[in-house]
């Protein structure tokens, strides 16, 4: 059971960049506040706010990894690259309250961590499709920490492959990019009616990960991630934004309201163009 | 008009039926358009593929079995659009027309839409996108049509869904 309670905290992280595309975001009312001083020195209202910014705006160079201490939206623990406190003042000084912040080490940025997995993606992932899964955080499943470096919660690239090329893989990955990268045998995606099935129902899924822990891991991530104002609508038809956060919903349903027509008289050319080639 | 629905459309006009060849035709000419305009950029030329994909599926219906219909179609509009893409001068000497990333015309700080928005994703995130959300497609018919891994599909889909909120943010 503890181990259980372990995984589900950490798959809130492993959740934050999954290539396994994940439902629309809730219609929470709840806003971060953001606000912005005369010397121009942006506060957040908490962690949680922050974490959101850095999600959306990218991350500092200094923040390696940031994850849920207990499971909740509310206590966060960041993991630093070489800090001697300056970032941990920092961060401290742009929330108005820092409760529920927690620290820690870690070895590699999230960004560079996030280029190898780009390259990744790019050199291997487009081109063999027995990669089954490339994602930036934790990834052990089973015994043990849930993440990797000394602290047992820091994070990786996690490259997921099918046994048949995992030595191979493992081999190169760590000559190329050490212990940055962690490579794991895995199987293909699952069935994809039942898949698309679940995506339609706005569940997502993990590959080799149980749909539970999917929805507790995805209602947590999505707690956090539900923001904040309306798209609105322009005279073009097009969706415009104030400055604010815009979730995923609302942004996969601006570029559904943002499909154009052709002219009317299109459907007549082909009707025109059919029977000219008929006479002929 | 689900698959099933489509299938028995694309059954009718195989008998030359130009009623149902109209149905298909009104179903899917917006997504169909939306997507091949977000691949050529061009209202006109997208009128054309369009014209001629509709003209390519009167004359030659495809034979069933028609197991995924709806993917097969965009599939020949996207194949059609990427042709015309590729003859394009300014590209002729891309390797690959999928790493275009169109610069956006307008003026960012005034006025941000959708169509911006996507013009900033590289075409594969685009077509990604646009072929999910616009054209229906589930992911691995995606990745049949673009003839790309499921991975990919996924990975650029949540990566291109990623930069166009933070787009929306900045505006």
């Amino acid at each position: 059971m503890k181990k259980l309670i372990a995984f589900l905290i950490a798959l809130t992280c492993i959740l934050s960049f999954s290539i396994t595309v994940l439902a629309t975001d809730s219609n929470s009312d709840s806003e971060f506040i953001v606000q912005e001083s005369s010397i121009n020195h942006v506060t957040y209202e908490n962690i949680a706010a922050l974490y959101e910014h850095w999600e959306t705006n990218g991350y500092p160079d200094y923040v390696g990894f940031v994850y849920s201490t207990d499971g909740s939206t509310n206590n966060l623990t960041v993991l630093l690259v070489g800090d001697d406190g300056t970032a941990e003042d920092q961060i401290r000084s742009m929330l108005i309250n820092d409760s529920g912040l927690s620290f820690g080490s870690a070895k590699y940025s999230y960004n560079e961590l996030m280029t190898i997995a780009n390259e990744i993606s790019s050199e291997y992932f487009e081109n063999n499709k027995l990669f089954y899964g490339l994602s930036v955080g934790w990834g052990g499943v089973g015994d043990g920490a849930p993440g990797f470096g000394d602290s047992g919660r820091e994070a990786r690239v996690v490259v997921e492959v099918d046994s048949s090329i995992f030595a191979e893989y493992t081999k190169l990955f760590k000559e190329l990019y050490g212990d940055k990268v962690v490579v794991f045998q895995s199987e293909a995606f699952v069935d994809e009616d039942q898949r698309d099935i679940a995506e339609d129902k706005n569940t997502g899924l993990l590959w080799l990960l149980i749909p539970m822990v999917l929805l507790v891991g995805a209602g947590i991530i999505f707690a956090i991630r539900t923001k904040l104002v309306p798209a609105l609508q322009t005279a073009t038809g097009s969706v415009v934004t104030k400055n604010a956060l815009v979730s995923r919903k609302q942004t996969i349903e601006a570029v559904k309201n943002s499909e154009v027509s052709p002219r009317a008289d299109v459907f007549d050319s082909i009707l025109s163009k059919i029977d000219k080639e008929d006479i002929e | 008009m689900d698959n099933e629905s489509l299938r028995s459309k694309l059954m009718a006009l195989q008998s030359g039926d130009k009623t149902a060849f109209e149905d298909i035709y009104n179903h899917l000419k917006t997504p169909m358009y939306t997507i091949i305009l977000r691949i050529t950029r061009d209202r006109s030329l997208s009128e054309d593929i369009l014209q001629e994909v509709f003209f390519k599926l009167y004359k030659s219906p495809p034979k069933p079995p028609i197991r995924k219909p709806r993917a097969y179609l965009f599939q020949m509009a996207r194949n059609l659009a990427i042709d015309h893409v590729r003859k394009l001068p300014q590209y002729a000497n891309w390797d690959s027309v999928e790493n275009i990333v169109y610069l956006p015309l307008d003026d960012f700080t005034t006025k941000m839409d959708i169509d911006h928005a996507m013009k900033t994703l590289p075409l594969l995130e685009c077509q990604i996108v646009s072929l999910r959300i616009n054209g229906g497609l589930k992911f691995r018919e995606i990745s049949d049509v673009m003839n790309i891994p499921l991975g990919t599909v996924l990975w650029r889909y949540q990566k291109g869904i990623k930069q166009l909120r933070s787009i929306f943010k900045e505006v």
